[in-house]
């Protein structure tokens, strides 16, 4: 069998040269922008971000509650210094803490194309998410639920809030924070009537593709209004912030009730598979699971593995702490065909994460009819009076047709 | 050798030699990421001038943190994305290059060095489109995992996966073990 490597040096291999008569025309054309746009570049690029920002309703709607922040925030005096140039980070992170009710916009601005991502409440310790598909993240600040566009529950894990941090270092992941030492004495790189502008270097977590990060502060009130995070090239994210509680959405705090499992049973850890009944999975029988590789130990002990050595796999141990257990599932259709998860899914003690059956859990169509199915399952696992023997709660669906919102 | 951030500044004040030198250091290789994303040469040609062009408008206010490099082979791989789904060329070209039924491809064959190229132009171009994205991005153009998944706005684990999967692929359709597998 042909080694991988060698598959990857045959890559490396390939090589194209360009046409001399591209060349010619490249560095023609190349030429001419560049002479071009010395001369007029201001005016055109004003231009299109205008027509950009102006083509899109919703972000027409952010620019509206810009404004309208500018407004109110009047209302919730900054008592120490305005002196906006002296101004450190530091203070801007102290006021923030002291509010108890945010509002957020997310934007995503890539290939010159505005939308919307998510927008998210928080009041009193719990937050609301609603993503652009109508999926909704409930966190009471103990427990994150994550719901599809269908209100099936699609995820449960710890709340990104249960250890006590304040809703803005979480969500601009620890630059507004007091701890992150490096900004805390900075000052703004741009004071206006109204308004300061922090200009801040990514934090180092996000320093591979985030180039940088600018936060627009209100002068009198030092609340964040809009943060702004440029990526490498011209992508960037726009978050708009506002504190005008009585914009909170019904579903506020009332998340749907998270159904009943489709089959349960009892498993032993590193024992024997189990074929476990389903029941109302529609297109599904049954699943075939086994659970092994329980891990205990300190993040620096993580052990060398595919899915273990992904960036994300150690933040979150760090966050949760162990144990963690590898659940391998065969999920049986009606028609009998078996399919395997592409790799085992890591689940922690009483939270739902999600695991898909098929190439890179987006489905396959190579069943032995043919057809495209795509297996979603939410495995709960939960502890029993016996050290080596657990419950496990098995939710599943069959999707019979691709689709970009599951 | 100037590097490529003096360069930049560089053509930021307008200088037109450091833009050339840039274009000559990169312009082959983004062409054979360009040609092996598509298969397609013509339309990979248009996307590296498309991008050096698109390059030489915005560099009045490019902030670039990491490798030119990786900055160009991401357009690279925007531009042939927009190209291919704008100009519904993807699915054209991609039936016109699988076969109704794939036939495996003989170890023999791979002895001649251009026969081993276009063999694996083949097998790239078998490929779901983000799987072999991954595997060139990643082993042609030396982008991370972390910097593909931010591309195609997925998580660093599905970008890996799709590495996995597509080294796999190849692998099986040069050693002629694997018919036509068209997952997602």
């Amino acid at each position: 069998m042909r080694q991988t490597n060698k598959i990857e040096q045959l890559i490396d291999n390939l090589h194209d040269r360009t046409s001399a008569e591209l060349d010619e025309k490249t560095l023609k054309d190349v030429f001419s922008v560049m002479e071009k746009s010395t001369k007029t570049q201001p005016a055109l690029k004003q231009s299109n971000i205008w027509r950009i920002i102006m083509k899109n309703p919703m972000t027409k709607l952010a620019a509206a509650a810009v404004i309208i922040i500018a407004v109110l925030i009047g209302a919730n005096q900054f008592s120490g210094s305005i002196d906006g140039a002296s101004v450190a980070w530091a203070d801007v992170v102290t006021q923030v803490s002291r509010v108890d009710y945010i509002h957020v916009y997310y934007f995503k601005s890539r290939d010159n194309d505005v939308k919307c991502d998510f927008e998210a409440w928080y009041s009193d310790g719990k937050m609301v998410m609603r993503g652009k598909m109508g999926d909704m993240i409930y966190d009471d600040g103990r427990v994150q639920q994550a719901f599809d566009q269908h209100k099936r529950l699609i995820g449960k894990e710890q709340s990104l809030f249960a250890k006590g941090q304040p809703f803005f270092e979480v969500i601009t992941a620890g630059l507004l924070s007091h701890k992150n030492e490096q900004f805390t004495q900075q000052t703004p790189a741009n004071v206006g009537d109204d308004f300061l502008i922090y200009d801040l270097d990514p934090p180092p977590d996000e320093g591979d593709f985030l180039a940088n990060v600018t936060i627009t502060v209100g002068k009198s009130s030092l609340l964040p209004v809009q943060m702004k995070i440029y990526q490498e090239g011209s992508d960037y994210d726009l978050v708009l912030f506002d504190y005008e509680a009585l914009q909170k959405p019904k579903e506020f705090f009332e998340p749907p009730a998270s159904g009943t499992s489709n089959g349960s049973t009892e498993i032993v850890l590193d024992g024997p598979e189990v074929v476990m009944d389903l029941v109302g999975a529609e297109g599904i029988k049954q699943a075939i699971v086994r659970l092994h590789g329980k891990f205990d130990g300190t993040v620096d002990q993580i052990p060398e593995d595919s899915r273990y050595d992904s960036k994300f796999f150690p933040k979150n141990y760090k966050r949760k702490g162990g144990p963690v257990f590898k659940l391998d599932a065969t999920f049986i259709t009606d028609e009998g065909y078996l399919s395997q998860t592409n790799e085992f899914l890591i689940l922690w003690l009483g939270e739902t994460p999600q695991g898909g059956v098929g190439s890179a859990a987006g489905g396959l169509d190579n069943w032995p009819d043919g057809k495209y199915r795509n297996i979603k399952f939410y495995p709960t696992l939960k502890a029993t009076d016996r050290e080596d023997v657990f419950l496990l709660e098995m939710r599943c669906f069959l999707l019979p047709k691709q689709s970009n919102t599951q | 050798m100037p590097n490529d951030k003096i360069l930049i500044r560089k053509v930021k004040h307008g200088c037109k030699d450091s833009m050339r030198r840039i274009y000559q250091r990169y312009k082959d290789d983004l062409l054979t990421l360009a040609r092996a994303l598509s298969n397609d040469k013509t339309l990979a040609e248009d996307v590296v001038h498309d991008v050096f062009v698109s390059f030489a408008e915005s560099v009045g206010k490019l902030q670039l943190r990491k490798s030119l490099k990786v900055y160009l082979a991401a357009s690279v791989r925007n531009t042939v994305n927009d190209r291919l789904r704008t100009r519904k060329r993807h699915t054209a070209k991609e039936k016109e290059f699988v076969p109704t039924q794939t036939q495996p491809i003989s170890p023999d064959r791979l002895a001649a060095e251009k026969e081993t190229i276009q063999l694996l132009r083949q097998a790239l171009i078998q490929l779901p489109f983000e799987q072999r994205e991954a595997v060139l991005l990643h082993i042609q153009s030396g982008l991370t995992f972390k910097q593909i998944a931010a591309l195609q706005n997925v998580s660093t684990n599905t970008v890996q996966g799709r590495f996995r999967y597509g080294l796999e692929k190849l692998r099986a359709l040069l050693d002629g073990e694997v018919i036509n597998e068209t997952d997602k």
